[in-house]
């Protein structure tokens, strides 16, 4: 019987390359992720998504958590819903204690609705809808370079960054709990917090303190890195086509790094 | 490179990885350890003392974490107890135990340990 042959990873060509510069990948989002900087998006400035708002955005089926193809409303409420200008407006802040404060709500939510509106040329972009639905019948194709569709990029980007380190997750038998009452009980269990601390909390430093717990309690679960890991998806893929093959053998592959 | 005391803390880059097919499927070994079994054979002369000494190697055993090649619908295909594969350096293996498969994103692994198969 012909026996499977291996291919060593440290002679494929550039490989070594793309390993090392996605560690140093990896390296940069883990620390920025625990810093919890904010990001803009396009202009925006939006916090570094806490539990409290990812759990409203799962809520309102937002299309940037669910990777499904968002319109300029859904982008409108997901900067919004993060805007730092939102946070006067959370109980802890205690805006919210002065009566008339929340009138202030409404106008904040409207300037930014203007501004974001402006920045990502909206108006134009409704008049170029309806000039294309009364002249042709094909639906209208947003073209790349247009700000919403580099808006539109950067938000699934960001989300992306947030989930960077996700736990791993088995086949074990379903545990009958919320994900929330887990994720509530493994942080109290283990760092005894309030649960205010926890909604707080930002979800990627949610996420690695849940995966540190993780390794900890169980050492010998596999690591997941998660741009080390599609360099291997890439490599697999290659692999299995005798062209692609060829190509990465000779070093004619190009590996991608996002 | 430059590297921060924060990045020599807990990163490594993997050792010893490769990749190989098995039932026509792509399978990623890395980091893979190899944990050999010596014996010393030493002689000794009429004080007790070593006057040759040798090393011989008794056996291999190793453990890896595999990354698993997914189907259409981005299920893991498994390795399976007694699958065997030929690594970089011509020694061939046997998958004799291995750990449930665990994703995180799109990405599924299992730990696995395996033995030398030297009746290949």
């Amino acid at each position: 019987m012909k026996r499977a042959r291996a291919i060593s990873l440290a002679r494929i060509p550039g490989y070594r390359e793309a390993l090392q510069a996605a560690a140093e990948q990896e390296f940069k989002t883990r620390e920025d992720n625990f810093l919890a900087f904010d990001t803009v998006i396009s202009g925006e400035v939006v916090r570094c998504l806490p539990l409290r708002d990812y759990v409203a955005l799962t809520r309102c089926k937002s299309p940037f958590l669910f990777r499904r193809e968002p319109t300029h409303f859904d982008l409108e409420h997901f900067l919004w819903t993060l805007s730092p200008v939102t946070e006067k407006w959370n109980d802890s802040e205690g805006w919210r204690k002065i009566k008339w404060f929340p009138t202030f709500y409404q106008f904040e939510k409207e300037k930014h609705r203007r501004r974001v509106r402006l920045a990502f040329q909206l108006r134009e972009l409704e008049k170029t809808l309806v000039t294309n639905e009364s002249e042709t019948d094909q639906p209208y194709v947003l073209p790349e370079s247009h700000p919403l569709s580099i808006a539109f990029e950067a938000a699934f980007d960001y989300i992306a960054k947030m989930f960077f380190d996700l736990p791993s997750a088995g086949g074990g038998p379903e545990s009958g709990l919320s994900y929330l009452t887990a994720w509530f009980d493994i942080l109290q269990s283990e760092y005894k917090m309030p649960s205010e601390e926890i909604w707080r909390m930002p979800i990627p430093q949610l996420l690695s303190r849940l995966k540190a717990i993780q390794q900890r309690r169980n050492p010998k679960i596999p690591d997941f890195n998660a741009r080390r890991d599609a360099l291997n998806q890439q490599v697999q893929r290659a692999l299995k086509d005798p062209i692609t093959r060829a190509q990465l053998l000779k070093g004619e592959f190009k590996f991608q790094l996002n | 490179m430059d590297q921060t005391f924060g990045e020599a803390f807990n990163e490594g880059l993997g050792h010893g990885g490769f990749a190989v097919t098995i039932r026509g499927e792509e399978y990623v070994f890395d980091p893979f350890n190899k944990a050999n079994e010596s014996q010393t054979i030493i002689q000794r002369g009429a004080l007790g003392q070593a006057t040759k000494k040798a090393g011989v190697l008794t056996d291999r055993n190793s453990s890896a974490t595999v990354q698993l090649p997914v189907d259409g619908g981005g299920n893991p295909i498994p390795l399976l107890e007694g699958d065997t594969f030929q690594d970089p350096d011509g020694n061939d293996w046997w998958v004799n135990g291995l750990s449930e498969e665990r994703a995180s994103g799109t990405v599924w692994k299992q730990q696995v340990s395996l033995t030398q198969r030297l009746n290949a």
